[in-house]
């Protein structure tokens, strides 16, 4: 818990630190205590509260939302080019299966690349405060992606239902009816075979990320349950 | 909620709670996070804890006292008191407003 400490800002860790650390030695954090200090990491980096904490090196409004906007936007096309790749792979005669190590590079990077967009968009105060959960667990799916078999399709499986949640979230609480759009791309995609051209299965995804960043924060969210 | 309530965000329901606990006395961090999971039946997490004394101390409504180890107690301010107050006044309208409604539709 104390690796977690260092996610936030200095002046954060210099005037609480100390008695930060005394508090999770007092009361050991569960999983759930965890989530809750990435969290408020994200917040104190976004939300400066500590005098002489300079915010420009925090990410306003404006910047994290140019930030989710470029991340969904380039991590859609990704999914995208991984899926197309993906597909175009001959059967390696001797494997008998697509030797695509490269394709699920870029699917892990497309992956990634949305988990982050995701967690900048949470970052946003008019965003529901479960999108943050979700972005977080979208960052999860993704990174247990790249573990070896059978980690990597926990991973895979937990990225589409965080996508799913986050795209729901998004679309009922933000009021951006395009993440209804994600939602069910999400969903479809646990459907993708990297053997056939069920491949192609990461275009709907990939093009509701890109619709995401396009069309999500053209305008501010219309709710706030902060 | 009202202000300055209104403006702490996610963090304002925490933050109630967390005024009300100091205003038994001064606590430091795990003392407010037991007292809070009893008057809410709820834990709150390390994160949101300090997330909310960060903002109200910066606010004025909350004030830290000299370390004990390195434990460092808080004691709610006079403006916290104050703010807290008017909180909880405007709570208790709002739930006998309530409770008035359902008596007249029960009846």
């Amino acid at each position: 818990m104390s690796r977690l400490l260092r996610l936030y800002p200095r002046a954060w860790r210099d005037r609480y630190g100390d008695e930060f650390v005394e508090l999770i030695r007092e009361k050991p954090p569960t999983s759930l205590d965890t989530f809750d200090v990435m969290r408020g990491a994200l917040d104190a980096w976004l939300h400066p509260q500590i005098v002489g904490q300079t915010p420009s090196r925090a990410p306003g409004g404006a910047r994290l939302a140019r930030l989710a906007r470029a991340g969904a936007i380039a991590g859609g096309g990704l999914w995208i080019a991984g899926g197309l790749a993906m597909n175009s792979l001959p059967i390696d005669p001797d494997l008998g299966y697509k030797n695509s190590g490269m394709a699920v590079l870029v699917i892990v990077a497309a992956m990634v690349v949305t988990a982050l967009a995701a967690l900048a968009t949470a970052g946003l105060p008019a965003v529901s405060r479960y999108a943050g959960i979700a972005a977080l667990a979208i960052l999860l799916g993704a990174v247990l992606t790249a573990m070896p078999w059978p980690v990597l399709i926990i991973g895979f499986f937990g990225y589409i239902l965080a996508t799913a949640a986050f795209g729901a979230i998004l679309a009922l609480w933000a009021g951006h009816a395009v993440g209804g759009l994600l939602a069910i791309a999400a969903l479809v995609l646990s459907s993708m075979n990297t053997e056939d051209e069920r491949a192609l299965l990461t275009i709907p995804i990939g093009l509701a990320w890109i619709a995401v960043g396009a069309l999500a924060f053209r305008r501010a969210p219309a709710a706030t349950r902060a | 909620m009202n202000q300055p309530f209104g403006e702490l965000g996610r963090f304002a329901e925490p933050s109630l709670y967390i005024l009300v606990s100091l205003s038994g006395g001064p606590k430091h961090g795990y003392a407010i996070m037991t007292d809070v999971e009893e008057i809410s039946g709820a834990p709150m997490g390390p994160g949101t804890l300090y997330g909310a004394l960060a903002r109200l101390e910066r606010r004025g409504l909350i004030e830290a006292l000299e370390p004990e180890d390195r434990r460092r107690p808080y004691r709610l301010t006079g403006l916290g008191a104050t703010t807290l107050q008017a909180q909880l006044e405007s709570l208790n309208g709002f739930v006998r407003t309530g409770l008035a409604r359902l008596d007249g539709t029960a009846s």
